[in-house]
């Protein structure tokens, strides 16, 4: 803990550094994901996808100087190796103290990031993981990482007699020529991954370049060795082919009576045996390169998407133009000769125009991903919120494919998962009264995702006790949310939609697992804020299922295009109730505020440009009336005209200008100038806030 | 950026941007300025610093656009047909410059740079880095950060040291 926030060094540079913490993330997730399924079902693939995780982590780890990152994930693949080889159970403790490692490894992780120290103590984990190797079988003598110590190439002596003994001992002899891509940034990094494959797939007698540059870090774009194992070739080729940017490897069995590295004397270390490996120039075998262009993806940095997506914006707005330009000559050369080319025009763009349609959607799709990510990280969570808590809860996830744009699934997991957390903390019971109810002891909660129209929905549902009404009732009161005559009148719809009042949280004690402080009102302003919504269902001993509708992409979104003192305004459309002219609206005055009578309703009125804080003067008297909405709140806006219906790209307005209350972002207009999209949480929010204060302020 | 900050490599020349605000010439290091376009419609926005003239559409982005005469204190006056947005980066991001006019890309030898005086508005600023003495004017060299990261509290105190030195003048 001393060392807190010290500075730390790795041998490695931004772009490196990117890389790294690229695939850290990507094999912690991996860990994350199995490790959970190991308890359940610890078949020998996931075994082997757990070790090769953990084994790359340890290279990329080590590879960069991370000493307590190599350290730890040594000791998990001890764990791992005697799991995969079977002299361990995936026992829950053997889980909880790898997923604990996994914990210290992300925050070990981000260190390369941070360069600071987080002082995270590491020592008693390793000793934890070690310990479970105590109870573990004997290690077959046969196998096991052994550490050839043949420096150089030339199959010394001692080498020879190695193999001699290794193939006495019934292991086959392998030759092994591996390429790393040329456009590797970090091909010694690779390289050390591939010796640290070989380490685990057996003993390598030798080497080439020599182990030790190749554990520095600096060996070049080929690595060749001679590697005594039980595990048949193309195994081994396989494994090999699978580490990030290897363009080729080979993997071939020497014959006993073939001539053991003769022509490789030691003082020419390059030339292994002619025909025994692929020179470097070679292509990678078929096998390798099949599996990699079998997946058909590439990884597009996520910049140069955003980067394309403005082009096609673009586009789309020259597109407007174009028609515009196209109308006005059609309008000046109307009956003369010249007519024919202005239709001439009008084709082109109306063609240009559906081009750019599926440009632009086509892009929009390359920026969607399927929502497993999303969903691979609940099963951790629910199995440590359930331990907590003591509940036998089984997690099931349907929809993995369901498709969202990448902004959307950034946005997505903190709302899925604190409801996802309240379904097994105070959802699900304990199993001792589910046994009472006649229900079976573990739980069960189901996330399904789904694309309806322009929508994704997710739903979690729980068969557990389901909502109390009463308690809900009996808390809005006490809390002062509510009147006790309103909450006696309201039916039992209404009463669910109190859970989203801030301040109401019915959970008997707050736990450390989902009493965070944050409740459902912060849920659901989040995710209106997305132009999404969240309802609730719930039958008592039934159980409860919350269902999130979020748009597919935040980069467009439909919105009501209104003016207020010459500013071009976007309402989204999901919080605009009603659009009704000022001409014969039921407007009174109450206090000096004025309200809208609207049914039987009555909303404060407010003028959108003023409410926003514009502080010129008004050009005009405001002819219209936007009815608009937030979490059950309504307001009446105040704009000079309503221009109707647009779909709007949303931009932010830069770092200079920041978050400014009641305004969300900005978008392109068809004559290419820009208006304002209007945030109504904050705006209505902000009312809100607002009239109760005048209400305080006339009491006082 | 910082590699060409005179006061850590001294490079024997700096390769600026000059434009005028009303009658003072200002140079901005060019590998800060992406472009410079004509004025174009701006878009207000609400609620903003009163020298936020507001947001402009740049090919598709959308950019802030500050008035520096505003920024600088300096009085309002119509915009004219040489008014110029000059487009720069600086640690906030991409902004639009509203300038008077701009008159020229130049090379100035270090010989011809110094320090600021202290005692001028600009240096009590902050955003004036160094003064350049060419053969027929003063040209001050501006600190963009300076100039476009002031927080309200530091720009209240800028404007009370402006009054005083106004009041001193």
């Amino acid at each position: 803990m001393a060392e807190e926030g010290k500075r730390l060094e790795f041998e490695l540079d931004d772009e490196d550094l990117k890389l790294f913490s690229e695939e850290a993330a990507e094999q912690i997730e991996v860990l994350d994901v199995a490790l959970v399924q190991l308890e359940a079902d610890a078949d020998d693939e996931l075994l082997q996808r757990i070790f090769r995780a953990a084994h790359t982590l340890k290279g990329s780890s080590a590879a960069i100087g991370h000493k307590k990152m190599a350290s730890l994930t040594h000791a998990m693949e001890s764990v791992l190796d005697a799991l995969r080889q079977r002299r361990l159970r995936p026992s829950s403790e053997v889980v909880d103290a790898l997923l604990n490692a996994l914990d210290a490894l992300r925050v070990l992780a981000n260190e390369v990031v941070t360069r600071q120290d987080s002082g995270i103590e590491t020592q008693s984990l390793e000793e934890e993981l070690l310990a479970l190797l105590e109870n573990a079988g004997e290690e077959p003598a046969n196998a096991g990482p052994g550490h050839g110590d043949g420096a150089d190439f030339g199959f010394a002596a001692q080498a020879r007699a190695d193999i001699a003994a290794h193939r006495a001992s019934g292991k086959s002899i392998l030759a092994v020529s591996v390429r790393i891509r040329d456009d590797s940034p970090l091909p010694g990094i690779r390289c050390f991954q591939v010796l640290q494959e070989l380490d685990a797939a057996g003993t390598v007698v030798a080497t080439d370049p020599p182990r030790q540059v190749i554990e520095a870090g600096e060996a070049d774009y080929v690595v060749r060795a001679v590697v005594a194992a039980t595990l048949p070739p193309a195994q081994l080729q396989a494994a090999l082919a699978d580490i990030s940017e290897v363009a080729g490897a080979e993997v071939r069995e020497i014959g006993e009576d073939e001539p053991l590295g003769a022509p490789a004397p030691a003082s020419e270390p390059r030339p292994l045996r002619p025909g025994a490996a692929p020179s470097p120039g070679e292509p990678g075998n078929a096998a390798s390169a099949s599996r990699r262009a079998g997946a058909g993806s590439i990884r597009i940095d996520v910049e140069r998407l955003d980067g394309l997506m403005n082009l096609a914006g673009e586009l789309v707005i020259d597109r407007a133009r174009l028609i515009r330009i196209k109308d006005q000559l059609a309008a000046v050369l109307s009956g003369s000769e010249l007519a024919e080319l202005a239709e001439n025009l009008e084709e082109t763009t109306a063609h240009l125009g559906r081009i750019t349609d599926e440009l632009q959607d086509a892009i929009m799709r390359t920026r969607m991903l399927p929502i497993r990510s999303v969903l691979a990280r609940l099963p951790r969570i629910v199995r440590d919120v359930a331990t907590r808590s003591g509940k036998k809860v089984e997690l099931v996830t349907a929809g993995e494919e369901t498709e969202l744009d990448r902004s959307v699934i950034e946005v997505i997991t903190d709302p899925l998962v604190h409801i996802l957390r309240n379904a097994v903390d105070h959802g699900i019971e304990t199993p001792e009264e589910r046994r009472r109810a006649g229900k079976p002891e573990t739980g069960t909660v189901t996330v399904t995702a789904w694309n309806q129209e322009a929508s994704i929905y997710i739903s979690v549902k729980d068969d557990g006790r389901g909502l109390d009404f009463e308690a809900i009732r009996a808390k809005a009161v006490e809390r002062g949310l509510v009147s006790a005559e309103a909450a006696a009148a309201a039916p039992p719809d209404e009463v669910l939609q109190y859970i989203f009042l801030p301040g109401l949280s019915t959970a008997k004690q707050v736990s450390d697992v989902s009493g965070r402080g944050v409740g459902l009102d912060i849920v659901r302003t989040n995710i209106e804020r997305l132009n999404g919504s969240i309802s609730v269902h719930s039958e008592r001993g039934k159980g409860t299922e919350f269902i999130i509708q979020l748009p597919l992409t935040l980069a467009t979104t439909k919105a009501l295009m209104v003016v207020a003192r010459g500013i071009v305004y976007a309402i989204p459309l999901v919080s605009v109730t009603e659009t009704l002219p000022v001409r014969g609206a039921d407007i009174h005055s109450v206090g000096g505020r004025r309200l809208l009578r609207l049914r039987d309703a009555l909303l404060p009125v407010l003028e959108l440009a003023a409410a926003l804080g514009d502080r010129r003067p008004a050009v005009a008297e405001p002819a219209y009336i936007v009815a608009a909405q937030h979490a059950g709140r309504q307001v009446a806006l105040l704009v000079d005209h309503v221009l109707g219906e647009q779909d709007v790209v949303v931009k932010s307005l830069g770092e200079l200008l920041g978050a400014r209350p009641g305004i969300g972002g900005a978008t392109i207009l068809g004559d290419g100038t820009l208006g304002l999209i209007v945030d109504t949480p904050s705006l209505v929010g902000g009312a809100a806030r607002e009239s109760r204060e005048t209400q305080l302020a006339r009491v006082a | 950026m910082s590699a060409r900050n005179p006061a850590e490599s001294p490079a024997a020349e700096e390769h600026v941007v000059i434009f005028r605000l009303d009658r003072e010439f200002y140079a901005i290091d060019i590998h800060s300025v992406q472009e410079i376009v004509r004025l174009q419609p701006i878009t207000a926005i609400p609620g903003s610093d009163p020298w936020v003239e507001g947001i402009t559409n740049l090919r598709g982005r959308v950019v802030p656009v500050v008035d520096l005469r505003r920024r600088c204190g300096i009085p309002e006056s119509e915009h004219t047909s040489e008014t110029r947005i000059v487009v720069v980066h600086c640690s906030a991001g991409t902004v639009g410059l509203i300038v008077d006019a701009v008159t020229e890309v130049l090379r100035i030898p270090a010989s011809a740079i110094e320090p600021p005086n202290a005692l001028s508005q600009s240096a009590a600023n902050g955003y004036l880095r160094a003064v350049a003495k060419l053969p027929d004017r003063l040209v001050s060299l501006v600190n963009l950060d300076a100039l476009l990261g002031l927080d309200e509290a530091t720009a209240a105190a800028v404007d009370e040291a402006q009054e005083a030195l106004d009041a001193a003048a």
